[in-house]
């Protein structure tokens, strides 16, 4: 569902990402992790065709994203980790406006169960600004939703969330894979990366340094039988 | 604590300067620097020799409680003090959990902005000192510093009352009857001045000077203003008592006025207010932005009260020509005409409803299933929509306070033609000035990003530079329409009919550029980086 071979992203002289290529298939949920500065925002904001990369392709649902944008784009959807959102729209305009980029036709009928969905229905009309980190959170995670996404991007998810707010995003991740959903985010909560991702692809300095399931990379780890943690920070401290 | 305060007022305003300083290595904020010191100094150079005679003075006095009045007014109506003691969000996270009293984080607010405070005082002493002496220069600094610290500091009171209000409905219901009385007595004072005076704008101000109700209204300002012109040190000594009085009283209100300080709330400042139209489910992409960038506007408190102003301006000089006041009306009238060109060529640099107020939100429009020429096209589009019909109401109200007049430059027949003829090409060059402005965010995003920095030397040169360019550049791209024009106008013999046709054709032909422009800019809004390197660590 979504192909990314040899991505490379520079910024003047500092190379963040360097010929990364994976996969992530319908119904994965993939986690990227790695150290602060390891290519993990850039790698999802080229994917996210934020950033033009320097070299490599993405490929979403086998159309490519550098020659047909707009049909790529329309499969994917993308949550940075600071909600984005205009100052000057509302709960519900804002989904309306994104549905109507998405090509969402019946976005009419469609509201009620998405406000449902994201707990924002007795919000509905409210400004950005009157809304609580968490409820930002989810309507942006609203936006991405609007159009049942192929592709679903997360840049650290589960930032700022509380308790309820952390479950609550667990479960609509799961239950996007589960309906077919390739899921890539990026986190540094590996204890959630191990809970959430079926593959994790471990970042450093651009390039992925190790690639499998939570259980064969933590069987990698120091000690045999290791966390995922243990042997996370062995490979970023090699 | 003290010395805590002291500190940190003393390290930050080191910092700021150092960074602001180091900044300067840069050629963008370089560029603007050298042009806002360059138009300081021209603003200077053209600054009045002399005193001027006592009339003089009193005019000028006038002029200025007038302007003081607007900026009262809008504090007021705006609540514009808010961000002016807003807390940051490490003044929040420090400040306020520690053993310090509201009270004094306030003195650490309000001491920050002396900086601003003098700065501009030392720059409109400037600007109105040519050819004084030292001892008025320094006596023209204290007056122009306490001049502008008590308009700050009735700034922040009005902002902190509207916050007051907004949690005590009684409050709320005096300051609404207030404002409204307020509101309402500035029309009644202006149109009882046009009455009484005799044609001409300097006799209207001559008479504002001297009519008992306008005197009562402008008097405050009057007392702060009358040390700037103190003809010796005796005379400002004694001037000087009652306008730091003014101050005073300003500052003790400010330390008691509104909710604790990182508390309060001006739900007026908000966005609010209901879209002018729902959007539809389905449309061309460039639709949709239209929607938003329009919605925007109409949910800033300050575009609804200049829409509201700009009626007011427009129906005066109808008013007064259905009132029989020809004289007075084709003044305002050709004011107005003034006004719609200046607006034309000055205004793509302030109606900014585009791609500069979503300038943070780059990064999401291109996560967007959207061409780059729809998001260039409908975000433009509506800032040139608004633009166009600002000029455009303007100048039909122009118009109209100006019929029959005979005064250049405007030929006295066929004026409806020339009208008409205007309006084909107000829309066009609206959108070009637009699109021009926008230019600058996709391929200068450093430049432009340092028009954020609001009240800075910095953003006042950039959007010099910005307007100076979009001039230069709007006259390059209406050579080739105007030589269309021109030959149209030549090959069909001059008649007044042909001015629709030659307008028609300017229009269209500019409109292709426009065209042209929303293209390019697409594709390299397309291939641009939306966020920067410094943005992702």
């Amino acid at each position: 569902m979504l192909e990314v071979s040899g991505l490379a992203k520079s910024f003047g002289k500092q190379v963040a990402v360097d010929g990364l290529s994976f996969r992530v298939e319908a119904g994965e949920v993939v986690g990227l992790v790695g150290a602060n500065g390891a290519g993990k925002t850039t790698t999802l904001l080229a994917v996210a065709g934020v950033l033009r990369p320097d070299a490599g392709t993405v490929r979403i649902g086998g159309v490519d994203l550098a020659s047909r944008p707009v049909e790529a784009k329309r499969m994917l959807g993308f949550v940075p980790d600071e909600p984005a959102l205009f100052d000057y729209l509302s709960v519900e305009e804002h989904l309306r406006f994104m549905g109507r980029l998405y090509g969402v036709g019946d976005i009419e009928r469609r509201l009620p169960a998405l406000l449902f969905e994201m707990e924002l229905g007795d919000r509905r009309t409210s400004m950005p600004d009157e809304l609580s980190r968490g409820m930002r959170q989810k309507l942006a995670l609203g936006c991405a939703f609007v159009h049942d996404p192929k592709v679903l991007l997360l840049d650290e998810p589960l930032t700022g969330l509380d308790p309820v707010g952390i479950r609550r995003m667990k479960d609509a991740i799961r239950r996007k894979a589960s309906e077919g959903t390739a899921v890539l985010l990026s986190s540094h909560l590996l204890v959630v990366v191990s809970e959430l991702c079926s593959r994790v692809i471990v970042l450093g300095h651009g390039k992925a340094l190790a690639e499998g399931s939570p259980a064969e990379i933590a069987a990698r780890g120091p000690a045999l039988g290791g966390s995922l943690e243990d042997a996370v920070l062995d490979l970023l401290t090699e | 604590m003290r010395g805590a305060i002291r500190y940190l007022l003393a390290r930050s305003a080191w910092n700021r300067t150092r960074r602001i300083a180091s900044e300067f290595k840069k050629p963008g904020p370089r560029i603007a620097a050298i042009a806002a010191v360059g138009y300081f100094g021209f603003l200077a150079w053209l600054s009045p020799r002399s005193g001027g005679t006592a009339h003089d003075t009193q005019i000028a006095a006038v002029v200025g409680a007038l302007g003081l009045l607007v900026l009262v007014l809008s504090a007021w109506l705006l609540g514009t003090g808010s961000k002016l003691v807003e807390l940051s969000s490490a003044e929040r996270a420090l400040l306020l959990p520690s053993p310090i009293s509201s009270g004094r984080v306030m003195d650490v607010k309000l001491m920050r902005l002396q900086v601003t405070a003098l700065g501009n005082a030392v720059m409109w002493t400037a600007l109105t000192s040519g050819g004084q002496d030292w001892g008025t220069i320094g006596r023209r600094v204290v007056a122009f510093w306490v001049v502008l610290t008590t308009l700050q500091l009735h700034r922040i009171g009005a902002a902190r009352s509207r916050a007051s209000a907004a949690i005590h409905p009684g409050l709320r219901r005096i300051l609404g009857l207030f404002g409204i009385g307020l509101v309402a007595l500035v029309p009644i004072v202006l149109s009882g001045a046009i009455r009484e005076s005799a044609p001409g704008l300097t006799a209207f101000l001559g008479e504002l000077a001297i009519n008992p109700l306008a005197r009562a209204l402008l008097w405050p300002f009057v007392v702060l203003l009358r040390p700037l012109t103190a003809p010796n040190a005796e005379v400002w000594i004694a001037e000087l008592g009652a306008a730091l009085a003014i101050l005073l009283l300003h500052y003790l209100w400010v330390r008691r006025v509104g909710p604790e300080l990182g508390r309060e709330q001006d739900p007026l400042t908000s966005p609010t207010g209901a879209p002018l139209w729902r959007l539809a489910s389905n449309g061309p992409p460039a639709g949709a932005f239209f929607w938003k960038n329009v919605t925007s506007l109409v949910r800033r408190s300050t575009a609804v009260l200049a829409v509201v102003a700009a009626a007011v301006v427009v129906m005066l000089p109808v008013m007064m020509r259905s009132a029989g006041r020809v004289g007075a009306s084709e003044f305002l009238g050709w004011m107005l005409l003034m006004w719609s060109l200046l607006l034309l060529l000055m205004g793509p640099q302030f109606v900014r409803n585009d791609l500069r107020r979503d300038q943070g939100m780059l990064a999401l429009l291109r996560t967007l299933p959207v061409r780059g020429y729809d998001v260039i096209l409908g975000s433009s589009g509506a800032a040139a929509f608004t633009l166009a019909s600002a000029v455009i109401a303007l100048m039909l109200a122009g118009a109209i306070a100006t019929a029959g007049s005979h005064q250049p430059p405007l030929p006295s027949e066929h004026r409806a033609l020339w009208f008409a003829a205007a309006l084909l090409v107000i829309g066009p060059v609206s959108l070009a000035g637009i699109l021009l402005q926008n230019a600058a965010v996709i391929l200068l995003p450093g430049w432009s990003r340092l028009t954020a920095r609001r009240g800075t030397a910095t953003a006042l040169g950039t959007n010099l530079a910005n307007s100076a360019l979009t001039i230069l550049l709007l006259i390059l791209l209406l050579i080739v329409p105007c030589g269309l024009g021109f030959g149209i106008w030549r090959a069909g013999g001059g008649d007044a009919w042909l001015l629709l046709v030659c307008a028609g054709a300017i229009g269209l032909a500019l409109g292709a550029e426009c065209w042209g422009m929303v293209r390019w800019l697409g594709m390299r809004f397309e291939q641009m980086d939306a966020v920067t390197r410094a943005a992702l660590n």
